[in-house]
């Protein structure tokens, strides 16, 4: 079958999956009370939660219908699928009895693991290790390389996790980083790394559906940390790190900030001063207390007040510009100085 | 206020970041990747190897403190201004 044609029907049959699994997973959930507040909407209602699940078999499906067609792209899709599934689980888990934040993360550095072993079985197929740099080329740094790898899918997941807080911040975003990480591999004829971020694109479309302003579902930690687990996996597959830092950009900078402004990893929960104030109709204010900590909402927000929605806008402004920055890297890694 | 009013700021400083990244590569690449010692065994390749890691972690460091002084930078422009 034509690539192109391979791509655009591995990415119909995730997004096809998840828009149809959507609405009877918010009614199990909605069931069963696995809901959580819209503290960002006046009247606090109660939205389902954990509808992550849905991207997360969105995926799936995708992959099973690239493995379908191109089943010599096993050992990519079983370490692709696998980093998913494990940071699912941990998701999972802290969804339902709320993992410390330090334990969270330090159990996010582990998913790395499937990579790496099917990377040493399968070392043609997945090559680690000498990432291609914009104007140097292969970079000779190996050493530094394999001590960053056990971060390059616990960073992503975790400043992923962290955005998810407005309706629609992380879906949308995670749409465009997801499409940038798609032409990139385009770009630099890396067809299964177009193939995964196809079943990543898929998935995300239909569920931004649900998940855009206002509402209807929440991803929980199981969706979050799982698409950010899932860029970072398609970006270390795929040879694309590079394309995948740039891109997450502006998720880097709302974790290193936060971090930096808190002094350290802390649950929501522990978070005495919250980073924007909402008032009785709605409106987000920044916190001015010296003790919140600067998110990006708190830094977009020094500007004045906004709506929800105007905020959401700004997020997603950020993220496009990151996400055209990602596709100018991936043209810069062919230049040479 | 407009969406573009409000992020231009932020959009400015991430690619500003990007640019700097893309610098602080060069500056890895050109400076530290070619450090060499004698290597009369292999203790002293490791020894390069770490010479080489903590050149390129000082140079990240940099990179991040000038992210991190816009962004105060940025704070104190705005909060001034109101």
């Amino acid at each position: 079958m034509n690539r192109m044609a391979t791509i655009i029907l591995v990415l119909a049959s995730s997004f096809i999956t998840t828009f149809l699994v959507m609405p009877k997973l918010i009614k199990y959930l909605k069931s069963k009370g696995i809901v959580g507040i819209d503290v960002h909407k006046p009247d606090k209602p109660e939205i389902a939660e954990m509808g992550g699940i849905g991207i997360i078999l969105g995926i799936i499906v995708g992959a099973i219908v690239s493995l379908i067609i191109d089943p010599k792209a096993a050992p990519k899709f079983i370490a692709y699928l696998a980093t998913i599934i494990l940071t699912a689980i941990i998701g999972f888990i802290d969804d339902l009895y709320t993992l410390k934040a330090k334990v969270k993360t330090a159990l996010t550095i582990l998913t790395f693991i499937p990579i790496v072993v099917m990377g040493l079985i399968f070392p043609r197929q997945i090559r680690l290790g000498r990432p291609v740099l914009p104007f140097i080329g292969r970079l000779r740094l190996t050493i530094a390389y394999w001590l960053l790898l056990p971060f390059a899918i616990a960073v992503p997941a975790n400043a992923v996790n962290m955005m998810d807080t407005y309706n629609g911040v992380m879906s949308g975003s995670c749409v465009m980083i997801s499409l940038s990480l798609l032409i990139s591999s385009l770009i630099l004829g890396r067809f299964y790394a177009a193939l995964m971020s196809a079943t990543l694109l898929g998935a995300l479309i239909a569920y931004y559906w649900y998940n855009r302003y206002p509402a209807r579902v929440f991803s929980g930690d199981v969706g979050s940390l799982s698409v950010g687990a899932a860029i970072g996996a398609i970006s270390v597959i795929g040879g694309l790190e590079i394309v995948g830092v740039t891109a997450l950009i502006p998720f880097i900078m709302n974790a290193f900030y936060s971090l930096s402004s808190l002094g350290g990893l802390l649950e929501r929960h522990e978070i005495k001063e919250r980073p924007v104030i909402v008032d009785e109709n709605g409106v987000l204010r920044a916190n001015l207390n010296s003790k919140a900590p600067s998110t990006l909402a708190n830094l977009l927000l020094l500007k004045g007040p906004a709506t929800e929605l105007e905020l959401v806008k700004s997020y997603l402004a950020l993220s496009a510009v990151s996400s055209i920055l990602g596709i100018v890297t991936a043209f810069l890694m062919g230049v040479r100085l | 206020m407009r969406v573009i009013e409000r992020s231009c700021e932020l959009i400015g400083i991430m690619i500003l970041g990007w640019i700097t990244m893309l610098l602080a590569f060069i500056a890895i690449d050109r400076i530290i990747v070619p450090i060499t010692i004698p290597k009369p065994n292999y203790l002293f390749a490791v020894l390069e190897g770490l010479i080489k890691l903590i050149g390129a972690g000082i140079i990240a460091l940099i990179w991040l403190l000038f992210w991190r002084s816009l962004v105060k930078y940025y704070k104190v422009k705005v909060l001034g201004k109101g």
